[in-house]
């Protein structure tokens, strides 16, 4: 309760979670701001933005609505930035708690799948993933999770590693705690405030990532993506730039909130830090 | 049959011998000091009985069962029977959890089912301790440090242990406190019926405690008496120097002067051959430099590693 009062205390921080309100808040309401598929034509192409009251954002060279893509290509970005995070940490919580936890050879095992996945370049992993499989919200959302649990096991992996030192954990382990107690109910929750931090940075990450494979033409090709405007809009880049700057924009802005919002709870989660 | 009986214990750290072949003895009822320098290996041989530190050889029998040797389901009701008060309650209660959490887990753990009963049983135990009731509720950094050494204890006791090991549980408190806190540990002994293992670097506060005194040095248990023996006749040149520095103990003349024990303790890694104590031995002789004297009853009940030790 006192790190939600220093958060919200944090200029940073608020900036960030201002922002990042405003687009899960788009991305909420957008079936009712918007009703009907934003891949539907709905007015003359190429109309630019200010020019009809109807259409604030102008409509692209399919005469879509912009701002109706926009917001709803937040629910995706917001969907599979979140969903896809949340695979990854809890995969990467996993494999590092018991690896930092156990220690020894399953210890040495586990290192070396993490670096086995972090041996390839991420999003050329995700390409594949999503080629093997049909793209969709869920094979995108495993793709990404399953590229990100690395560097989330291996900053749990050296939390537990300090943290089973700790004379705490010796106690718990006299009291005759099991593992499972031990690791999820003792240690864990000291070391949630990095996994919390590194978590907003990567729900950025899932964002990008997303956005890139939509560009290239491999997101769900049923739903309107941030990406997916800035492939389709690249072509008129000369002539109506708007179609790639809007798009772009919105994920300018939604990864800016995410990393704000990160830096804001790490001043707040991070003693050592408070006072700088 | 005693509470505890250790023998020929032995714990690695790697190349380093940290408890070097330690045989002790605990009666029900009894509160035995391990006192000794820091590094000499006390702490270690502490977690050791309590299997919180793997051992590397001999046994540690509790009730007559060796608990060296048990693992997982067969040594939890062990667990139960033998706990431990830690020197730094700041780093030994979790940050993350209020005291009533703390407290009322170990009796989850082992079955005390109810939340009403294990509720009863922590207010109980927190009273006991000197706690207020309305702190079940805080973190342990919500307290001061003595506050937090009794909550340390109350996690100890909660279980109802025979046997306590005590690991330095005074040293990282205010004087002021020191004294509080030991009267508890006495008093909860009698009410409780405990034998403690008390250990201790400073010798002072082992007088107010102890039945019989171990004095350990690099790894060994060098002389082993009762309380007002070890006082009276001290027997081992080690013991004898640390008696001279406890304040308050020196020749009369000069009580101000404490004759210090010459040199540092002995890489532990490169133990010195024959006697272990030799390099900083007044008396050390050809043999101490050859010989490692083993541990003899020089006294009913007092025994000595020193070839030049006599009743």
């Amino acid at each position: 309760m006192k790190s939600l009062g220093l958060f919200l205390r944090n200029p940073t921080g608020l900036a960030g979670s201002s922002l990042l309100l405003l687009v899960i808040v788009a991305a909420l309401l957008a079936p009712v701001l918007f009703p009907g598929d934003p891949l539907d034509m709905a007015t003359t192409p190429f109309i630019w933005p200010l020019q009809d009251p109807a259409f604030p954002l102008g409509s692209d060279s399919l005469g879509r609505d912009v701002l109706a893509g926009i917001v709803h290509g937040a629910r995706v970005s917001v969907l599979i930035g979140f969903a896809s995070t949340f695979v990854g940490v809890v995969i990467g919580t996993l494999v590092g708690a018991c690896a930092g936890y156990f220690g020894g050879r399953l210890d040495d095992l586990l290192v070396r799948l993490m670096e086995v996945f972090q041996t390839f370049p991420p999003f050329l992993l995700i390409i594949v993933l999503v080629s093997i499989a049909e793209p969709s919200v869920a094979t995108i959302t495993a793709a990404i999770g399953i590229v990100s649990w690395p560097t989330v096991a291996r900053l749990v992996r050296a939390e537990f590693r300090s943290l089973r030192e700790r004379d705490f954990v010796l106690a718990a382990r006299g009291l005759g705690y099991g593992a499972a107690r031990i690791v999820f109910l003792e240690i864990l929750p000291n070391a949630a405030a990095p996994i919390i931090v590194t978590t907003s940075v990567m729900v950025a990450t899932a964002i990008l990532n997303e956005s890139a494979l939509s560009f290239l033409g491999l997101g769900d090709p049923n739903l309107v993506s941030w990406g997916s405007m800035i492939g389709a809009g690249r072509d008129q880049l000369r002539t109506a730039w708007y179609l790639v700057a809007l798009p772009g924009a919105a994920l300018v802005i939604t990864v800016l909130s995410l990393n704000l919002f990160g830096d804001g709870l790490n001043d707040a989660l991070n003693p050592r830090a408070r006072g700088r | 049959m005693p509470l505890l009986a250790v023998e020929s214990l032995e714990t690695r750290y790697g190349p380093l011998r940290a408890v070097d072949g330690v045989s002790l003895r605990i009666e029900a009822g009894e509160t035995l000091a391990l006192v000794g320098e820091s590094g000499c290996g006390k702490s270690t041989l502490g977690k050791t009985i309590l299997r919180l530190v793997p051992h590397s050889g001999g046994t540690v029998r509790f009730g007559g069962v060796d608990v060296a040797r048990l693992r997982g389901r067969t040594l939890k009701p062990f667990r139960r029977r033998m706990q431990m008060v830690f020197q730094d309650p700041s780093a030994s209660l979790n940050p993350r959890q209020t005291v009533g959490t703390i407290l009322s887990a170990p009796l989850r753990v082992h079955g005390v089912h109810g939340r009403i009963e294990r509720r009863r049983q922590v207010e109980a135990m927190a009273d006991r301790v000197g706690l207020p009731v309305g702190g079940l509720v805080r973190y342990p950094h919500e307290f001061s440090g003595g506050q937090r050494q009794r909550i340390g204890i109350a996690r100890a006791l909660i279980l109802r242990p025979e046997l306590v090991v005590c690991d330095e549980p005074v040293s990282a408190l205010d004087v002021s406190i020191q004294a509080q806190i030991l009267n508890l540990l006495v008093d909860l002994k009698s009410d409780y019926n405990l034998s403690y293992l008390f250990i201790s670097h400073d010798l002072g506060v082992v007088r107010y405690i102890a039945d019989r005194i171990a004095v350990m040095y690099l790894g060994r248990i060098v002389e082993n008496a009762p309380h007002h023996s070890l006082w009276s006749r001290p027997l081992h040149p080690y013991t004898q120097g640390l008696i001279r520095a406890v304040p308050g103990q020196g020749s009369p003349g000069r009580p101000n002067r404490v004759a210090p024990i010459a040199g540092d303790m002995p890489n532990p890694l490169d133990p010195p051959d024959g006697c272990r104590f030799h390099p900083r031995c007044a008396l050390a002789a050809d043999i101490c430099r050859v010989n490692d004297p083993p541990l003899r009853a020089v006294l009913p009940g007092h025994d000595v590693a020193c070839h030049f030790a006599s009743a």
